[in-house]
């Protein structure tokens, strides 16, 4: 790859990540920094965890991906009765035209290109923990064969912080398998009179579809963007400093926090830094970049201990602490 | 890494060292400020020569914070970090300083950071700040030596009136050099009376110090006519000793021309020498007229003592002096020594005790309690007339005569204790103090005494004066 070929690439990338958030922001109103999480999310490979109050349009924000994306789309709305074959499928028995009968794999909804999670923390831990082979191997294995996901592959999931009665809490596990937890906030009054007026009318917006030729190409290029050691370095400290145990830690951390964010948090930062860098037009990361995806991509991989739960902090305190240590 | 980046850090360096001296130069600054009251204040306390050192201590820090400047920023990926921190150059000039490999990607990187550093500006991004706060700490040393400088004004405000009599001392001391600026000593001494003066105004006590210095320039020009030479008093009482006998030595020894009065000293009877020496002897309580009266070779020795004396013109002109400077020092050569600035203590090398006299002339005029002027001057000496010639020229041998108690009016009062804790005590010594002081202050001020003789009696009542 030439310097001319990189340049180009970039550019490339920018135009897809812009128009597909152009084609997402005409649908959706006042939620342009989850659509930006999401879309970071879906160029690193990435999953995503959406947390908000019901209504706030987190399935309108998955299915518009699909739909600018031009990906297939499926949704499973997750209950306590709901299995782990209802998601990843199973083997039926079936007879062929000769009348023999065999088994054959009829795969569940999780065989998409973007997969939305509904209420995901209303499915029991064995349900949720179904989706963990096909989020982090991208296959699933049903009665000792190996089923490969459709790429590309994003599950996004949505949860309700607010009724906690009759929910199951996702395991530590499979919480670090999305790259990203994305809050999503309550519209403003400006925002709310907009979704008034683009949902009650007698004319709703179409939603774009963007032509992803090279998306694989994409996803390569982000992994290629050079990160020196310094900058590398501000990753690692950001994430010790959530380690009670370790000397880099921030006291709120050495005082609240049970276990800190994993390795799999700070591959997240840099992901995400790299692409905030080509979208900045940079062939390098920042600090900043870096500074600028800790909530989301670490704030779900820190697990308070009690202490912590009794008064109130929270991992978003524990990271801000972090935040102002000195780079 | 790209030619332009590299130009823009070097200029970026320019700017934080800049920066840092800066700011550092205000804690240097306040260090040398620091530095410069504290050589202020020795030099208020009589150590004037210290003040050389001012340039120096200012200088130095200010020389060590540029050094300390170079130091901070001698690392070209320091400032490239700094940059970034302070221009939020998305970490573009610390990323470029730390690729090394060539790749499309570092070329890339390569071509977007010198396009962006071409449309940087450093002079407008990274502007040296004034550091006003850390200079407002240079307010404390400068409030301090203004607060030296005042407290000396005014002490030197208070000194106005010695200051006045030390200088008037001076000058006449000068006047008297300059009739003799042809003898090279008294040209000599004439400079340190000049450089006396000069050094008057910072002085605690003006007029002891210009006591000092004229009795120091009396001990120099005195020892500088030999080792064994006679004392110009000496001379003068062998010259009225032989007046009788030998009239015409007396007239060369009182001419000083002491080649001829050598040859006469030859020519002359031993048991006559013998004579006059012990009568000079008497009349100065001089040892070493003394010694010669008693030695079997005194016409041989004193012979040699003049031979090898300066009694030339030059001698003359240094006699002259010497003679003027102790009229000025005695208060008889002009005005210093009267009023209310009469307070100096004397020459300080009077003899410390009433015994031992020194061989100088000038000590040879000190009485057995000390010179005139002196602490120690109990009024019994040689010289009370002063140099006045109706007394010096009066024949036969000077008495002590004791005053009489009784004669003026007098204070007598007994008390408990002159001090402790009983305040009645404390009262009548109050009471009585406050009569008796300034009436005696009073009374040293008006009559004709020694200087020395007045802070002598000035001190006694500042020892004695009641606590408030």
């Amino acid at each position: 790859m030439s310097t001319e070929s990189v340049e180009s690439h970039a550019a490339e990338f920018r135009e897809a990540f812009h128009s597909l958030r152009t084609a997402m922001e005409s649908f959706l109103v006042g939620q342009s920094e989850i659509i930006h999480g999401v879309l970071t999310a879906f160029f690193a490979e990435g999953h995503a965890l959406l947390e908000g109050a019901p209504g706030l349009g987190k399935t309108a924000l998955v299915r518009t991906l699909a739909s600018a994306a031009g990906l297939d789309f499926s949704r499973i709305q997750f209950t306590p009765d709901l299995m782990p074959s209802d998601i990843i499928g199973t083997n039926l028995i079936v007879e062929d035209e000769h009348g023999r009968k065999r088994f054959q794999f009829e795969p569940g909804p999780v065989f998409s290109n973007i997969l939305l999670a509904d209420e995901i923390n209303r499915a029991t831990p064995k349900t949720q923990s179904a989706l963990l082979e096909a989020m982090q191997e991208r296959h699933v294995t049903v009665a000792g064969v190996q089923h490969t996901m459709k790429r590309p592959f994003l599950v996004l999931a949505t949860q309700n912080p607010i009724e906690m009665e009759g929910t199951y809490p996702l395991p530590e596990a499979q919480l670090d398998r999305f790259l990203l937890k994305l809050q999503v906030e309550y519209p403003g009054a400006d925002d709310l009179h907009e979704i008034l007026a683009r949902t009650t009318g007698d004319h709703a917006p179409e939603v774009g579809t963007v032509k992803l030729e090279n998306l694989t190409g994409l996803r390569e290029l982000v992994r290629s963007v050079p990160v020196v050691r310094e900058i590398e370095a501000r990753a690692v400290q950001l994430v010790l400093a959530t380690h009670p145990d370790r000397a880099e830690s921030v006291p709120l951390a050495k005082k609240y926090v049970r276990y800190g964010a994993s390795p799999r948090g700070a591959q997240a930062l840099i992901l995400c830094a790299k692409i905030s860098a080509l979208l900045d037009g940079r062939f390098h990361v920042a600090k900043d970049d870096i500074d600028a995806w800790v909530l989301p991509a670490l704030r779900h991989r820190i697990i308070l201990n009690f202490e912590g739960e009794a008064e109130g902090v929270t991992a978003e305190a524990v990271l801000k602490e972090a935040l102002a240590q000195p780079r | 890494m790209n030619g332009i980046v590299r130009q823009k850090l070097r200029e970026a360096r320019g700017r934080l060292v800049g920066n840092t001296f800066l700011q550092s130069s205000a804690w240097a600054l306040l260090a040398g400020l620091s530095a410069v009251v504290v050589l202020r204040g020795v030099a208020l306390a009589g150590h004037r020569e210290v003040l050389i050192a001012v340039p120096w201590v200012l200088a130095l820090p200010l020389v060590a914070a540029w050094v300390f400047a170079i130091f901070r920023w001698r690392s070209m990926g320091e400032v490239a970090r700094e940059v970034d921190a302070r221009m939020g150059t998305k970490d573009r000039f610390s990323t470029e300083w730390q690729v090394t490999e060539e790749t499309p990607w570092t070329a890339a990187l390569h071509r977007e950071v010198a396009v962006y550093a071409e449309t940087l500006s450093l002079r407008k991004n990274l502007r040296l700040p004034f550091p006003g706060r850390n200079f407002l700490w240079l307010v404390i040393p400068l409030l301090a030596l203004l607060g030296l400088e005042s407290f000396h004004r005014l002490r030197v405000a208070g000194l106005a009136d010695e200051l006045a009599g030390a200088r008037q001392i001076l000058d006449e001391a000068q006047k008297a050099a300059a009739t003799q600026k042809e003898n090279p000593e008294v040209a000599q001494a004439a400079k340190e009376i000049a450089q006396a003066i000069k050094n008057l105004p910072d002085s605690n006590e003006p007029l002891r110090d210009a006591l000092r210095a004229l009795a120091e320039l009396e001990r120099k020009l005195s020892s500088a006519g030999g080792p064994d030479a006679l004392s110009p008093a000496e001379t003068a009482a062998l010259a009225e000793a032989l007046a009788g006998s030998s009239p015409q030595l007396a007239a060369e020894l009182q001419s000083g021309d002491h080649q001829r009065a050598a040859e006469s000293v030859a020519k002359l009877d031993s048991e006559a020498l013998a004579k006059a020496l012990e009568q000079a002897a008497k009349h100065l309580e001089s040892r070493k007229l003394q010694e010669l009266a008693q030695n079997q070779q005194a016409r041989q020795q004193l012979g040699s003592i003049l031979k090898s004396s300066k009694g030339d013109g030059n001698g003359q002109g240094r006699k002259k002096f010497l003679s003027a400077l102790r009229d000025i020092k005695q208060g008889t050569g002009g005005e210093s020594g009267e009023g209310e600035n009469s307070g100096e203590e004397g020459d300080p090398n009077d003899a410390p005790n009433g015994g031992e006299k020194p061989e100088s002339g000038l000590a040879d005029n000190a009485p057995p309690g000390g010179a005139p002027g002196s602490e120690k001057d109990l009024g019994q000496g040689a010289d009370l007339g002063g140099g006045n010639p109706a007394l010096s020229e009066a024949g036969g041998p000077e008495e002590f005569v004791a005053g009489q108690m009784g004669d003026g009016a007098s204070l007598v009062e007994m008390l408990r204790a002159a001090g402790g804790d009983d305040p009645a005590a404390r009262r009548a010594w109050k009471s009585a103090y406050q009569s008796a002081a300034p009436a005696a202050l009073d009374a040293v001020s008006q009559e004709e005494i020694p200087a020395g003789s007045r802070l002598l009696v000035k001190r006694y009542f500042e020892a004695i004066r009641p606590k408030d």
